[in-house]
């Protein structure tokens, strides 16, 4: 026999579907073995139907309609804790964004193809000139991608540009590691290549998004490129093809990943604005 | 009336080009008419007001926050803003629901619930709430304008900024588009800039000419008309030097201007006539300010 109640409020918002998945689990794991609980759950069941009004109930069943089902995405985004208006943004993000998404994951594989069909030297060259970059450039994209006007009503909302900024971010490195580690994984030579552009590709958007709190993001896109692929020409030349997995890269990486957070943080702090 | 925008001597520049110069004149509650020929630097005007840009020179103040001053302070605005641009360009494969949700939670409507009852509110009030699942991109041109400003709508903003709204708009949505902004004008504050200078008569209780980046005119709609007072006539032809002359239903030439011969008979002016003679090609216009 249960020594606690579930109380009359939570057993009402269970009543309306008006909590969230893990607190539903919980309150119907507790009604199904105390029948008190049950029966309250009733009672207060009956009433909610009786104080619902037809115009919320209405307002419900159009909502229902009006809505898109929620992909799999957004049912995993709200699993891990983002908050529902957060979804209807990344969702936004990942609409505009699909076109660069889908030409991301084609030119990976292509390249994958290539690896796996014995062009080793041009496929390895063109994995470590790519795949520190993606992420970067997506951010970049995830701008140029976006309509101008709706851009203007994005920067003329009160909705954090911090925040979009990261959504953003998350968004562009969400869909271009997956493919990125998945490429390197089939490109021989050395097995940390798979890995080893990960901490560049952190230093390379680390920079852009810092330099994204004072200008457009495309345009320090396009010189941390630049940088990138004049140090992967100079490692070309010198004939050093490992030089991405050296441990002086990785700590020189992680060195500048590190900074240029600092600086973002700085900037959020400087520029009072709050991300969440 | 309570004072929304006032705008101090403010320049805005497109490198060599002057888009505002010199721009003085303050706005509150009611409905206000922005006029100007293309390039008079109406826009401009309009992207400081949103927050979208900031002035060169000048200050720019809403609702007594500066337009151009911390993130704090432009959020300040944009909590109270609705903005309608100039020409909306909807982001691909999106529905008219999904589109206005979106805007909604930028806008801060984090509440599912009520977010959702909002969008079918200015789904309403722009007479498209039977038609929120379909795609964008189905809809005519008139429909886009009308789910252009149903965005600007969300949350009942204090102050409307519209660039050209009824562009595309048929008389009919033209009717309930100046029933929608005559009620608002009642408890909030809508800029509108346009074209169409029968909606000024119809809506509007100020009028604010720009013309080549300065103020050619600022005051309420009858003493923007009573400028004109005496320099419009009807004749049989056309009155020499007028600044335009047109046909009016009446199969009579309607003269704008000018001197007028003996035969030519004086008529009341309209918004039209007084915004022609104010931008007009003939200089040395006086126009009551």
């Amino acid at each position: 026999m249960n020594s606690w109640h579930v109380d009359e409020r939570a057993l009402r918002a269970y009543a309306e579907r008006d909590l969230v998945a893990l607190e539903r689990a919980s309150v119907e794991a507790h009604v199904m073995g105390c029948g008190t609980c049950r029966s309250e759950l009733g009672r207060v069941a009956r009433g909610s139907v009786g104080t619902v009004s037809f115009e919320d109930l209405w307002g419900r069943v159009q909502t229902r309609v009006d809505v898109a089902p929620s992909v799999r995405t957004t049912r995993w985004l709200q699993r891990i804790g983002v908050s529902d208006s957060d979804t209807v943004v990344v969702r936004q993000i990942g609409r505009q964004c699909l076109q660069w998404t889908i030409a991301t994951t084609l030119v990976l594989a292509l390249a994958a193809l290539a690896a796996t069909l014995g062009v080793h030297d041009s496929a390895q060259l063109g994995f470590v000139l790519l795949a520190p970059l993606l992420p970067a450039l997506g951010v970049a994209a995830t701008y140029r991608l976006t309509p101008t006007t709706t851009s203007v009503l994005e920067i003329t909302s009160p909705y954090s540009p911090a925040r979009l900024l990261l959504w953003r971010t998350g968004y562009a490195v969400a869909t271009a590691v997956p493919a990125s580690v998945a490429f390197g994984a089939v490109i021989p030579g050395d097995p940390w290549m798979a890995v080893a552009w990960l901490l560049p590709s952190a230093a390379c958007t680390a920079l852009v998004l810092v330099a994204a709190t004072w200008t457009d993001p495309v345009r320090p896109a396009a010189v941390v490129s630049a940088g990138w692929l004049g140090l992967v020409a100079s490692w070309h030349v010198r004939h050093v093809p490992d030089a991405l997995v050296t441990p002086s890269t990785q700590f020189l990486s992680l060195a500048v990943a590190l900074a240029a957070g600092a600086v973002f943080a700085r900037r959020l702090f400087v520029l009072r604005v709050h991300v969440l | 009336m309570h004072l929304t925008i006032r705008l101090d001597h403010v320049t805005h520049r497109y490198r060599d080009a002057v888009a505002l110069d010199d721009v003085t004149f303050q706005i509150g509650t009611g409905v206000t008419a922005l006029l100007g020929p293309n390039g008079a630097g109406k826009t401009t005007l309009l992207s400081l007001l949103s927050t979208a840009a900031a002035p060169d020179n000048g200050n720019v103040e809403v609702f007594g926050h500066r337009a151009d001053g911390t993130l704090a302070e432009r959020t300040a605005i944009r909590r109270r803003l609705g903005f309608l641009p100039q020409e909306v360009e909807f982001p691909s494969g999106m529905t008219a629901f999904g589109f206005l949700e979106y805007i909604a939670v930028l806008k801060e409507w984090n509440d599912k619930t009520a977010r959702h009852r909002e969008i079918r509110r200015v789904l309403g009030a722009v007479q498209l709430a039977d038609r929120p699942t379909i795609k964008i991109r189905k809809l005519s041109g008139g429909q886009r304008r009308r789910l252009a400003f149903a965005q600007a709508l969300i949350g009942d903003p204090d102050l409307l900024i519209l660039d050209e709204p009824t562009t595309g708009l048929d008389p009919e949505q033209r009717a309930v588009f100046r029933a929608t902004l005559s009620e608002r004008g009642r408890h909030g504050t809508v800029l509108l800039a346009t074209h169409q200078t029968e909606d000024v008569g119809a809506v509007c209780d100020q009028v604010l000419v720009l013309d080549r980046g300065r103020v050619a005119f600022a005051g309420d709609v009858p003493s923007f008309i009573d400028s004109a007072r005496g320099r419009v006539w009807v004749d049989d032809a056309p009155v020499p030097d007028a600044v335009a002359s047109w046909r009016d239903p009446n199969r009579r030439v309607r003269s704008v201007g000018g001197e007028p011969p003996p035969t030519a008979e004086p008529v009341d002016p309209t918004v039209e006539d007084a915004y022609l003679l104010l931008v007009g090609p003939t200089p040395g216009v006086e126009v009551a300010a």
